[in-house]
């Protein structure tokens, strides 16, 4: 055959190869445009997971540390109410004492003492506040209360007082029960756990020891104060102005501890609040980048389709005049 | 000359019409069917004694160009190659999964790292220790299925090796049996081009498995050859062997003989090495995905799988533990043997000691996995060591990873690019064979039947026929008027 042909199967297999590559596309891009995202990721990075799985991966933290952090700044508001209930027990109590140790007579002095133990027993109840069924002061046994009820206490230290031959020797067996390592305090009424607890989680890698417990010394000196005034009232007329003294002394002591603490408290709350806002705007940040690289430009994916569109109406227009286009219709 | 050997000559031309009729026809018939090759007549001037005689058809000619056909099948076999090895990408890659897929491993890892974190933030919480111990489980059971899918893809390409042998043998006995036939009836001075049609359809059905070398002898019986000079059809057909296999696992392999290899009229053959057999071919491509390819994306998971489990098998992580002991990921129930880390992927388990459901207790995440009774319930250091471990960075130990330091994050992070990007680079090559591949088709196309052609051609034929009636009507008149003039 000298005469050059073109097969009609040629024109066919062209046309439709053309059309099914054309259909391929507007499917892609329709997928993309109603998704919102690239139909095939692989393609779109060019295989290079890396930074998108890194990106994922911080997006799934950063709502996990949403969370941590929600739940450390709780924490640590509720401990700082807690410390402020405490320290309004003992807010001017002791310049208070003072002035009547000195100078006031008997009567004020009974009466100033006589809602001691009621200061010590709301103090200790702060100490063992529970948020969220949670213990705040009680180290990694947040189960437990942090320590006895105020009453307990006071029973374990009246034989103490009422065994030793001078106030002077009651108010050294009081403040040793209290403070001395190994003493009462750490034996019998701490409650919670041996270990610190579990610390605060404000990031990758960023945790924050945000614990107080009540095993803390300018808490023990607090109680110890306090403890010392209630049971100024139960002592003979004659030790009572000693014990005052010395209440009124320790209680000094411990409400500038407890300031201290509270300020501590304070900047790790500070801590807390500036990580929250880090973290939301990292997340925000991720969540950019990461669309940035899962989702479609939907402009581009719009004129695409259009693009593809009109390819493929012409494509049909062909199709048909092409198909018109033979000899068998002329004859 | 005379009046009757006029008649003779528009007899043999309407002779010739009519031949030539049968032939458009047969060829606008056949104006989609595949390996169909166009036929035409030739046509010669028949000479008696030393004088023409009319004309008379010498023989149906069969158009193909052989070259061109050749390199069509050729560029077929590279093609069922490259989508061998882009599909498995493929596959692979989607039972990985991207890391915006809720099941992926890598959402997995983040999951179980964030769990963790939750845990530690409150290990008081029962739920949230709960919640790290599902996602552990989640993350093994998700390595479990990755490797469970490369061997199920093993599996499929024996199966299909089978099958594609299966194929190839009935093509080349069919081929050998029409080889016969076309010697008999080329002898006879029959048409062939039926039969040629044939051949031509059954190779093309197997040349996308092997490339292909074809000729034909002086008899026009088909020779075939591998690519790589393996015969196929030299006189009497090969026959390839091969036993699919019925389960898969990765410790079974071509080299421990629990799966079969190919066999050529009983030889082995070596698909290994510098010239491996029916190099080139889908079936080339299917026993490399078998051998090569899963085993190795099989490595890579096992490696991952290795060093998560390493990560909690530490000295030193966890106190509770007596020296030996699994951590928190175990292979089956034993700890993570470093020499035994085929297929660990397919048998990497959560310990049994923080699992309620097989007689552990869920605590023993915060506590150590050797604790014997719950601690402190506000313990967050071992939870805090653990998650230090998947954040530390260690240098991978095995597959296909470099020796750098990396966090299990980043390893779950590289593994899955590694197969991404092969397959990029697959899907390249493909669309680059289907290409080349649809050029040469549409060449090979545009040699096939053209119906204007056959139509234009019909168009003379029928002048030519109603010529040829003219001549014998014109002849039968010239008869009649001499009869006339005799009577």
């Amino acid at each position: 055959m000298s005469m050059t042909t073109l097969g009609d199967a040629a024109r066919f297999h062209m046309l439709q190869h053309d059309g099914t590559r054309l259909r391929q596309e507007v499917e892609r891009l329709t997928s993309a445009l109603s998704t919102g995202r690239h139909g095939d990721l692989g393609r779109a990075t060019g295989g290079d997971f890396g930074d998108l799985a890194a990106m994922a991966r911080s997006l799934t933290l950063t709502q996990t540390f949403a969370r941590t952090i929600d739940e450390a700044g709780f924490a640590a508001d509720a401990r700082q109410t807690a410390l402020a209930r405490v320290e309004s027990e003992i807010d001017g109590l002791a310049p208070h004492l003072l002035a009547l140790s000195t100078s006031g007579g008997m009567h004020d002095l009974a009466l100033a003492l006589a809602d001691a133990p009621e200061r010590f027993a709301h103090a200790v109840a702060a100490l063992n506040t529970r948020v969220a069924d949670l213990s705040l002061f009680a180290g990694n046994a947040p189960d437990q209360p942090a320590v006895i009820p105020a009453e307990a206490m006071l029973d374990h230290l009246r034989p103490l007082v009422t065994a030793a031959a001078t106030p002077q020797a009651a108010i050294a067996a009081v403040e040793a029960w209290f403070l001395d390592p190994g003493g009462g305090f750490e034996a019998t009424a701490w409650q919670g756990g041996t270990g610190p607890a579990a610390p605060a989680i404000l990031g990758e890698g960023q945790q924050i020891d945000a614990a107080i417990t009540a095993q803390d010394p300018a808490i023990r000196a607090v109680l110890a104060g306090l403890a010392l005034a209630a049971l100024a009232g139960e002592v003979p007329a004659e030790d009572q102005r000693v014990m005052v003294t010395a209440a009124a002394t320790r209680l000094e002591r411990g409400e500038d501890g407890l300031i201290g603490l509270r300020a501590d408290l304070g900047a790790t709350q500070a801590r807390i609040d500036e990580a929250r806002v880090a973290a939301q705007s990292a997340r925000a940040g991720f969540e950019i980048a990461y669309a940035r690289l899962v989702e479609a430009d939907p402009y581009r994916t719009a004129t695409d389709l259009q693009a593809v569109q009109a390819r493929l109406e012409l494509l049909y227009v062909l199709t048909a005049r092409l198909s018109r286009l033979s000899l068998t219709e002329y004859l | 000359m005379s009046i009757s050997s006029t008649l003779s000559n528009a007899l043999s031309g309407l002779n010739v019409a009519a031949r030539a009729t049968d032939i458009v026809s047969s060829n606008i018939a056949n104006a989609m069917t595949d390996g169909y090759g166009v036929r035409s007549l030739a046509v010669s001037a028949r000479i008696i004694g030393n004088s023409g005689a009319g004309a008379w058809v010498s023989g149906v000619i069969r158009h193909e160009d052989s070259i061109l056909i050749g390199h069509r099948r050729r560029a077929e076999a590279e093609g069922g190659l490259v989508m061998a090895r882009s599909q498995h990408l493929a596959r692979l890659e989607g039972a990985i999964g991207t890391p915006d897929t809720q099941g992926s491993l890598s959402a997995r890892a983040a999951a179980f790292a964030a769990a963790l974190t939750a845990a530690a933030a409150a290990p008081h919480d029962q739920m949230r220790l709960g919640g790290a111990v599902g996602a552990a489980v989640d993350l093994a059971s998700t390595i479990n299925t990755i490797a469970a899918d490369i061997q199920d893809q093993r599996l499929q390409a024996d199966g299909e090796i089978g099958r594609a042998v299966d194929q190839i043998n009935t093509s080349l006995a069919s081929l050998a049996a029409l080889n016969t036939r076309i010697r008999q009836d080329a002898g006879g001075g029959r048409d062939v081009s039926a039969l040629l049609d044939a051949q031509a359809q059954l190779v093309d059905g197997i040349a996308p498995l092997i490339p292909l070398e074809g000729r034909r002898d002086a008899m026009g019986a088909l020779q075939l050859y591998s690519a790589d000079g393996q015969a196929l059809l030299d006189g009497r057909p090969a026959v390839l062997g091969f036993s699919a296999a019925t389960v898969m696992s990765a410790a079974m392999s071509l080299a421990d003989g629990s799966l079969s290899g190919l066999t050529l009229n009983g030889r082995a053959l070596s698909f290994g090495g510098t010239a491996p057999a029916f190099g080139g071919g889908r079936l080339a491509g299917l026993v490399a995905l078998r051998d090569q390819w899963a085993p190795a994306a099989q490595r890579d998971i096992d490696a991952v799988a290795r060093d998560l489990a390493a990560r909690f098998d530490a000295a030193g992580l966890d106190h509770t533990l007596a020296p030996g002991q699994p951590g928190l990921f175990t292979d089956a129930t034993a700890r993570v043997d470093p020499g035994a880390e085929a297929g660990l992927a397919a048998r990497l388990r959560v310990n049994a000691a923080v699992l309620p459901t097989e007689g552990g207790a869920h605590w023993r995440l915060r506590d150590g996995l050797g604790a014997t009774t719950p601690g402190a319930s506000g313990a967050a250091g071992f939870l805090h060591a653990q998650i230090d471990a998947l954040g530390a960075l260690r240098s991978t130990a095995s597959g296909g990873f470099s020796a750098t330091g990396r966090s299990f994050a980043g390893l779950v992070g590289d593994h899955l690019t590694g197969v991404g990007q092969a397959r990029q680079a697959a899907e390249v090559d493909l669309a680059h064979g289907a290409a080349r591949l649809n050029a040469l088709r549409d060449e090979v196309l545009g040699q096939g039947v053209d119906t204007d052609a056959e139509l234009q051609r019909l168009l003379r034929i029928e002048q030519i026929f109603a010529a040829n009636a003219r001549v014998v009507s014109t002849a039968q008149d010239m008869i009649d008027e001499l009869i006339r003039m005799g009577r």
